[in-house]
């Protein structure tokens, strides 16, 4: 019995560990993408990931001077809750290329987006947003 | 109940159970969360997935007949003449991550100036870009759909199992030892309530 609950932490533990295997080992700025014949990046389970070049030329025309610095892809946070579960994204660049793709308002550097935005937002910007799942909350 | 047998009933399991069950929980509700958002980008490349389709019929008649109408005008060679005078349009396969999910995706490299005119030429070769570049975004979108589609199922499977399964196993087992330590506490204290009468009986009859 032990065998089999050893193998059940095992799973569990494997579990969690595999549940943000899609967020990136290392991001790129947004200039060095630009500069790629196809943009990618590696992710944390070894995969690649390219970006849409239309959504990277997007991003640029948003941010003009700034784009440079923007880092990619933007980390957007699920913040689960009792209730329906919230978004948040992080870092000044970050929220200032959100709320502009969006025409939303962003705070100190971090920005609240609940779930009709992000669909909106997913559907402009899929390939270079990604959802990185919190699992003890904030 | 033959897994409940199974348990030794020391402190030591009843420990490494109660680790194991909240551990459990929060797997549990950390899958609950990736199946919404998996649910949520679904639906997303659905609706994609039916606006590129509706994109594409409206489309395909107008470079239906432009093409037939240049078939009239240059012959039957006109694919050929085609062949000749346009760049090629170069597409690389890659794999992009949904949450991940991994899909196939294509890079889809513009064609370069053209520089032999014909008349009528110009237009359909837009148009009929136009229309492969939704092809392709309808190819992409369908394909992330079927991806997506058998993530939830497998997710759902799993969160199930959790759910229905291995939550309730835990929680029985925990109570079956708690039980069964409380069994063995009460008897401890009826064996010590015994001998102590048997102590007093044997002080009055000396």
């Amino acid at each position: 019995m032990s065998e089999n609950q050893d193998a059940l932490t095992r799973y569990l533990e494997g579990e969690l560990r595999l549940v943000n295997k899609h967020v990136p080992y290392k991001r790129k700025k947004l200039c060095e993408l630009l500069g790629e014949p196809i943009p990618y990046i590696v992710l944390r389970d070894g995969s690649i990931h390219v970006f849409d070049p239309e959504e990277l030329k997007r991003l640029k025309q948003v941010l003009r001077d700034k784009a440079c610095d923007l880092s990619l892809p933007i980390i957007i946070e699920y913040v689960p809750s009792d209730q329906e579960g919230f978004y948040v994204v992080n870092g000044a660049l970050e929220v200032e290329a959100v709320s502009k793709v969006l025409e939303c308002e962003g705070k100190e550097g971090q920005l609240i987006l609940y779930r009709p935005q992000i669909i909106e937002l997913r559907r402009k910007l899929r390939t270079s947003t990604t959802i990185l799942i919190k699992p003890g909350g904030r | 109940m033959s897994q409940l047998q199974r348990i030794r009933p020391t402190k030591i399991e009843l420990i490494r159970l109660r680790r194991q069950l909240v551990l459990a929980v929060k797997v549990h509700k950390v899958l609950r969360e990736r199946l919404t958002i998996l649910v949520n980008e679904f639906l997303a490349q659905l609706r994609e997935s039916i606006e590129k389709r509706r994109k594409i019929n409206d489309l395909i008649l107008p470079v239906y007949n432009r093409g037939a109408g240049l078939l009239g005008v240059y012959g039957e060679n006109v694919y050929q003449l085609f062949h000749r005078t346009t760049p090629a349009l170069t597409s690389v396969l890659t794999t992009e991550n949904i949450m991940g999910v991994s899909t196939r995706s294509i890079v889809l490299k513009a064609p370069g100036e053209d520089k032999a005119v014909y008349a009528g030429l110009k237009d359909f070769q837009a148009q009929a870009y136009e229309l492969l570049k939704a092809i392709i975004e309808l190819g992409k979108a369908e394909e992330a759909v079927l991806a997506l589609g058998r993530e939830i199922k497998s997710t759902k499977r799993r969160v199930n199992a959790l759910n229905y399964i291995i939550i309730p196993r835990l929680r029985e087992q925990i109570r079956v030892l708690r039980m069964k330590f409380d069994e063995r506490e009460r008897e401890e204290k009826s064996r010590l309530k015994r001998v102590k009468n048997i102590l007093e009986k044997r002080k009055k009859l000396e």
